[in-house]
């Protein structure tokens, strides 16, 4: 039974936080050393504003657990976990702890790490909140599941919007990330917005030249990816209908142009703002035209390889080489010129919607 | 006896479920309806697994103020079944019998009967339409339920598989199990000997 509540219950957990968790595990894995996170972890039981923001990340992370769970178990598919109602309250419990121990590793080790640095100061009080705020997370979460299992699946109609009642092809992905996937949505477009702003900003100090928005832009689209994997299911599982239909590859071209528009305005709008109307120039449009190629080639990539598996090692040479080839002054129009054939000629492709 | 009083069910894209009041003794009953007259929604709401206004109630258990007791007596396979595409139906069987009960001579007998052989222990990603249907009806036969509901039962399975589940449906039925099943099939009517026939029409439903 562990088997099927970890396949269930934890793995899908694990993927669509997947991006969250690799900014973790480099941020603490690669570019902090042992002796920074004793220090972190030192201020967080010394300040009072430090140790009340880690309890409210507790608290926030436990709340985005919990919801994650109970919208699984309102899926269709989910529906045999309805089941779950019948278990004793034993196993019931055995159900909740062996996802709940799972799924909350980052909390408890951390708290495990923060009890250990705590013995050399004097934050004994502030360990056994800590503790305790961890043992509310685990009965609310249990009481939740454990209501929610005993109720009927709320039923999700979705109703034609008044305004656009016809939605244009173009546009049934975005549909779909903001009926589907909203937070998926706009966890991305905040971290790139935001990933491209701190490089927009350290640009305007003037030690930089226009590599290093290159380089931030790469750096956003690749942020771009979890949204590319969903685009490449939603083709592949939603529109399988549509995969036989006789389309010229400048229709497809036109609707994939369309798409990524409304997918990547924001950061081409960001980069429009921060140079200003008045000094539109060829850089400018050539570094929106590499950002939307970029993006564009990434989600090419992950069309042609994820079938055959091994499109991550692929990404990851792809990153590094637009990386080299940008340090060394490769001008962009030739990286854009590069990634739009290779995304052109992946849509000839029949494979590719 | 299954009693459904003051069963309203509506939608915000403007569709109307209304029954009064409605009793079913125990036996075999045919639900009819065309395409989207909500018999798949009432079936749903009376195996628990959406919500109403109203109360439906059988066996003198209610599912409004028991719900988990009301559940554990009915079983329900869907017209079109979703299940986690990373499971086997072996797992699902092992989830099934861990949660409701069952035995493994009752999961071996009806393994036999639909000829599932070894596929069960491959994910159900790899399954054709005509194997998640017999999945979803083996956890509808599964433990010891009172009333099962089959929502379009006969549709997708192979002819043999059709008349394996007409001899199941029979013999559980002379075991005390009822039975509200739905059908689209040409000679649907006479598979079975319905013990009464209903039909939707227009958000009511009338006994023809």
């Amino acid at each position: 039974m562990r088997e099927i509540y970890i396949k269930s219950f934890v793995t899908p957990f694990y993927k669509a936080f997947l991006g969250f968790f690799v900014l973790v595990l480099l941020i603490v894995g690669v570019f902090m050393e042992y002796k920074q996170h004793v220090l972190v972890a030192e201020r967080l039981l010394q300040n009072d504003f430090g140790y009340i923001a880690l309890l409210l990340a507790l608290l926030t992370y436990s709340f985005f657990q919990i919801r994650f769970q109970i919208t699984l178990l309102n899926e269709p598919k989910y529906r045999v976990f309805q089941n779950l109602a019948f278990l004793s309250k034993k196993d019931f419990l055995r159900f909740y702890f062996t996802q709940w121990i799972s799924n909350n590793l980052l909390i408890w080790i951390y708290g495990l790490f923060l009890t250990f640095i705590s013995f050399g100061l004097d934050a004994s009080p502030k360990v056994l909140v800590l503790w305790i705020t961890v043992l509310l997370i685990f009965a609310m979460g249990l009481v939740l599941l454990y209501l929610k299992v005993q109720k009927p699946i709320p039923e999700r109609v979705i109703a034609a919007s008044k305004l656009f009642p016809i939605v244009p092809y173009p546009f049934w992905f975005v549909t779909h990330l903001k009926t589907d996937r909203p937070l998926l949505l706009l966890g991305i477009k905040a971290l790139s917005v935001l990933l491209l702003n701190g490089f927009l900003f350290s640009f305007s100090s003037g030690s930089y030249d226009l590599r290093w928005i290159q380089f931030g832009l790469l750096c956003s689209a690749y942020i771009h990816i979890p949204i590319w994997i969903d685009k490449v299911e939603f083709d592949q599982d939603q529109l399988a209908y549509f995969r036989n239909f006789p389309r010229s590859p400048s229709s497809k071209l036109r609707d994939h142009l369309i798409n990524a528009g409304l997918l990547l305005f924001p950061e081409a709008l960001i980069i429009f703002m921060k140079f200003g109307w008045v000094g539109l120039s060829p850089d400018l449009l050539i570094l929106c035209g590499f950002w939307l190629a970029l993006n564009l080639a990434l989600f090419g990539l992950i069309q042609w390889k994820k079938w055959q598996k091994g499109w991550e090692r692929m990404a990851l040479i792809s990153f590094f080489g637009i990386f080299l080839l940008t340090i060394y002054s490769t001008p962009a129009v030739v990286i854009f010129v590069f990634l739009s054939f290779f995304f052109l000629a992946r849509i000839r492709s029949p494979q590719c919607l | 006896m299954l009693e459904i009083s003051q069963f309203k069910k509506i939608y915000s894209t403007g569709f109307k479920l209304q029954i009064e009041d409605l009793k079913l003794d125990e036996g075999i009953h045919l639900i009819k309806g065309e395409n989207g007259s909500g018999k798949s929604t009432l079936l749903k709401a009376i195996a628990g697994i959406h919500d109403f206004e109203g109360d439906i109630i059988w066996n003198g258990i209610s599912i409004k103020s028991s719900p988990v007791a009301f559940r554990k007596k009915v079983n329900y396979s869907d017209a079109e079944p979703h299940f986690p595409n990373f499971l086997s139906l072996d797992e699902l069987i092992r989830f099934t019998l861990k949660t409701k009960g069952g035995s493994k001579t009752q999961v071996e007998s009806l393994k036999r009967e639909f000829r599932i052989g070894d596929f069960s222990k491959n994910p159900i990603s790899s399954y054709s339409s005509g194997m998640l249907k017999k999945s979803g009806l083996i956890l509808a036969f599964l433990s010891d339920p009172s009333l099962i509901i089959l929502d379009e039962p006969f549709t997708t399975i192979d002819l043999e598989a059709q008349d394996h589940l007409r001899n199941l449906i029979l013999s559980s039925r002379k075991s005390g199990v009822t039975f509200l099943i739905t059908g689209h099939l040409a000679n649907f009517e006479s598979l079975l000997n319905y013990d009464s026939i209903l039909e939707i029409f227009d958000g009511k439903i009338t006994k023809t």
